[in-house]
């Protein structure tokens, strides 16, 4: 019926709204709304429009002063630090447990306890001995037992699990710290008091969720504020809620394809929050060290590798992304190149600046987001050094953190140093200890970053990629970001109300 | 065999010719609706050197709030799950892990989601409007007004509407009511009379136009 009546509006000449090369007020009034609070005016709305080319700005600035806003300028943000991690894992099988049958357990876990992969407890209620150890049956499986899981808010509830994966021992009787790596290996660790050490696949979303929230909830901090927009790359502060707090008392040293391990916070520090609490942001101070998003521990998982951090930053924040010239690059089948990829040909032609940008991400680890404290991981280590050059096993800091057994004559001048100092020339050494805010500091001072956060918001609210034509618009943008001392709404409330914002085509 | 013996001694049958008769001829068809096509308007484009902001599609919240707000708060949702987020990553929501850009192309899938829930939201709303229960599309028109019983009422809701959902100041006797208006009366036209349809018909068509997901 309704094509029916959509066939009849034929039978008139259809009419075109007037030709906008200038929006009228309603329509821009509307396009603003929906930029800066995600959904259209209220009818309320219009009738504050009391000129016929000009919005008012009273409504423009409450808008922007909105808790709608933070979310727009949220999402925005998430297209330029990109939190996903629909894949990422936390912490070891080991300590993942799952339900079956109504009985929760780590199927990782069956042999260690049971003798053999595959073999679950026993759907009865467990027994046990004088020492407090699960009694197991004639076929080697013990019962299951109640306890209360420490997502749960509610203390009344409890689930059943296999008693030996509920064993709740914090300090095993062989004395391996059951919350530790060794704790996966040692028949007397389960998954400690309530539970504080496994993960369950509902954690693991909220986890996930949380980890991607600390990006937005720095960005919600700045604006909540009305900080320099500059310190969302700068400030020494993080910001956590439940599930992080949670993660980082009692996973974190349990790593998977994630390592936090080497906590990139105080842990003794983190407030109280339980695990429940997944909406209520707290935050933390953290070490100077600390470069904003930059080495948020989101970003750093997200992007694993200090040469993506760079792509990224350079993307993000500077709009100069990494792009072979057109034709290609010349001088990559160069015989035996060199390991020194900001001096390999062909390779240079981006590597000359990712090799020293990457340096400023020299403290912080690749594959995870830990903090590699200078008073602790010094530039060089002469043990790492020694075992390198003897037959000595090198320990697990000394193969993750430093250059040993060098598979290269070009890597023996940096046997014992950090990795971040491979090829570095001396005069780029301060870039380690810099951090990312020293190259945010570097391109505030060239003025590349000051223009590519005027570049990007326009992208944003003009829909479009702005090109040479646009600088003179983005260049009058930028100096009213820098005269208004970073202020992100000055920014966004001078491009909603320009000409070109009104002009859409 | 035996078919075939008695078809040979099965006589001949007389060819009987029919009666000549005269054709009836169907009514005429009716004749197109004239779509306009032989004219050929103006187009005032903006100067192309001109810095412009891009037309673009809604992003999937923006379309669940505006939907909300333009219905008084009714949303596409299924047991109070919103099915436009449920369909988000259909509907090219990024999740920053396997996809890192918005897709805000106005395609088919889009425009069946749309559809969906224009169908779904206006169905509840117009309930509510006729059942007094709401009044964000019907103003001072009573359920049963029609534009041949109360124009100017049934007028002041369509054009109150425009400006709700596509931020189209008009007033009554302007031309981009007529759509409206023709649209309205056709629905009434084809349901012998049904105001609801009628309405539903406008609250419909006025969702998944381009001037209510575009801007």
């Amino acid at each position: 019926m309704f094509l029916l009546t959509l066939g009849a509006l034929a039978t008139e000449p259809p009419t075109c709204p007037p030709a906008e090369a200038l929006l009228p007020a309603e329509r821009w009034l509307r396009a603003v709304s929906l930029d800066l609070r995600g959904v259209i005016p209220d009818p309320a709305d219009y009738q504050r429009i009391t000129e016929p080319d000009a919005l008012p700005a009273d409504l423009v600035d409450e808008w922007l002063a909105s808790d709608a806003f933070l979310e727009r300028a949220v999402r925005h943000h998430r297209s330029l630090l990109w939190p996903g991690f629909t894949d990422t894992r936390f912490v070891i099988n080991h300590h993942r447990i799952n339900v079956s049958g109504g009985i929760w357990r780590s199927s990782t876990r069956d042999r260690l306890y049971r003798g053999a992969a595959g073999r679950t407890c026993g759907d009865f209620e467990a027994t046990f001995d004088a020492e407090g150890r699960p009694v197991p049956n004639a076929q080697g499986r013990e019962g299951w037992v109640r306890v209360h899981p420490y997502w749960e808010a509610d203390p009344t509830v409890t689930i059943r699990m296999c008693a030996y994966d509920a064993q709740d021992t914090v300090v095993s009787s062989n004395g391996t710290v059951c919350a530790d790596q060794n704790g996966r290996n040692d028949p007397n660790c389960g998954c400690g008091p309530d539970l504080a050490y496994c993960v369950s696949p509902d954690f693991v979303t909220d986890l996930r969720a949380s980890l991607a929230g600390t990006l937005d909830a720095r960005v919600k901090a700045v604006l909540t504020a009305d900080a320099p927009y500059s310190e969302l790359l700068t400030a020494d502060r993080m910001y956590v809620n439940g599930p992080l707090v949670h993660y980082f008392r009692n996973q974190s040293k349990v790593p998977a394809s994630v390592r936090l391990d080497l906590a990139p916070l105080d842990i003794a520090a983190l407030p109280d929050l339980d695990p429940w609490e997944v909406d209520h942001w707290v935050e933390v101070p953290v070490h100077a060290g600390h470069s904003g998003a930059l080495t948020d521990p989101a970003f750093l998982t997200r992007f694993m590798s200090n040469r993506s951090r760079v792509n990224q930053f350079w993307n993000a924040f500077l709009c100069q992304p990494f792009t072979a010239p057109a034709g290609g690059i010349a001088g990559l089948d160069v015989q035996n190149p060199t390991l020194d990829l900001a001096n390999r040909d062909g390779c240079r032609y981006c590597h000359a600046i990712i090799e020293p940008s990457k340096a400023h991400w020299g403290r912080w680890t690749e594959g995870g987001g830990g903090w590699l404290d200078p008073a602790v991981y010094p530039s060089f280590d002469a043990d790492c050094e020694t075992c390198s050059e003897s037959s000595l096993p090198c320990d697990d800091a000394c193969r993750r953190y430093y250059t040993v057994d060098p598979l290269s004559p070009e890597l023996d001048p940096f046997v014992g140093s950090l990795s971040a100092y491979q090829f570095l020339p001396d005069a780029e050494h301060h870039r380690v200890d810099d951090g990312p805010e020293g190259l945010v500091e570097e391109n505030i001072a060239n003025g590349r970053l000051p223009t590519c956060v005027s570049q990007k918001t326009a992208g944003w609210l003009l829909g479009r990629e702005p090109t040479a034509d646009d600088d003179p618009l983005v260049a009058a943008w930028t100096d009213e970001l820098l005269a208004s001392g970073w202020d992100y709404r000055t920014l966004v409330r001078s491009i909603v109300l320009s000409e070109p914002y009104r002009r859409s085509r | 065999m035996i078919a075939l013996a008695l078809l040979a001694c099965t006589p001949e049958p007389a060819v009987v010719q029919p009666d000549p008769v005269t054709p009836v001829l169907r009514p005429e068809p009716p004749a197109p609706p004239d779509m306009g096509l032989d004219t050929v308007g103006t187009v005032e484009t903006p100067d192309a050197a001109s810095p412009t902001r891009e037309v673009r599609r809604m992003d999937i919240d923006q379309l669940d709030a505006s939907i909300r707000s333009a219905t008084g708060g009714i949303g596409w949702d299924v047991d109070g799950v919103s099915q436009l987020q449920e369909l988000s990553a259909s509907l090219g929501v990024p999740d920053f892990a396997q996809r890192t850009s918005e897709d805000l192309t106005a395609g088919l899938l889009f425009q069946k989601f749309l559809d969906d829930a224009a169908n779904a939201v206006c169905d509840t709303l117009v309930e509510r409007e006729l059942a007094g229960t709401s009044n964000v599309l019907l103003g001072a028109a009573g359920p049963t007004d029609t534009r041949a019983t109360n124009a100017a009422a049934v007028d002041a809701a369509l054009a109150a509407a425009l400006l709700r959902y596509h931020g189209r100041r008009v007033s009554p006797g302007d031309p981009q009511l007529d759509p409206w208006t023709l649209l309205f009366d056709s629905t009434l036209t084809v349901t012998g009379g049904d105001t609801m349809a009628a309405w539903r018909s406008v609250c419909i068509g006025l969702i998944v136009h381009p001037d209510f997901y575009q801007y």
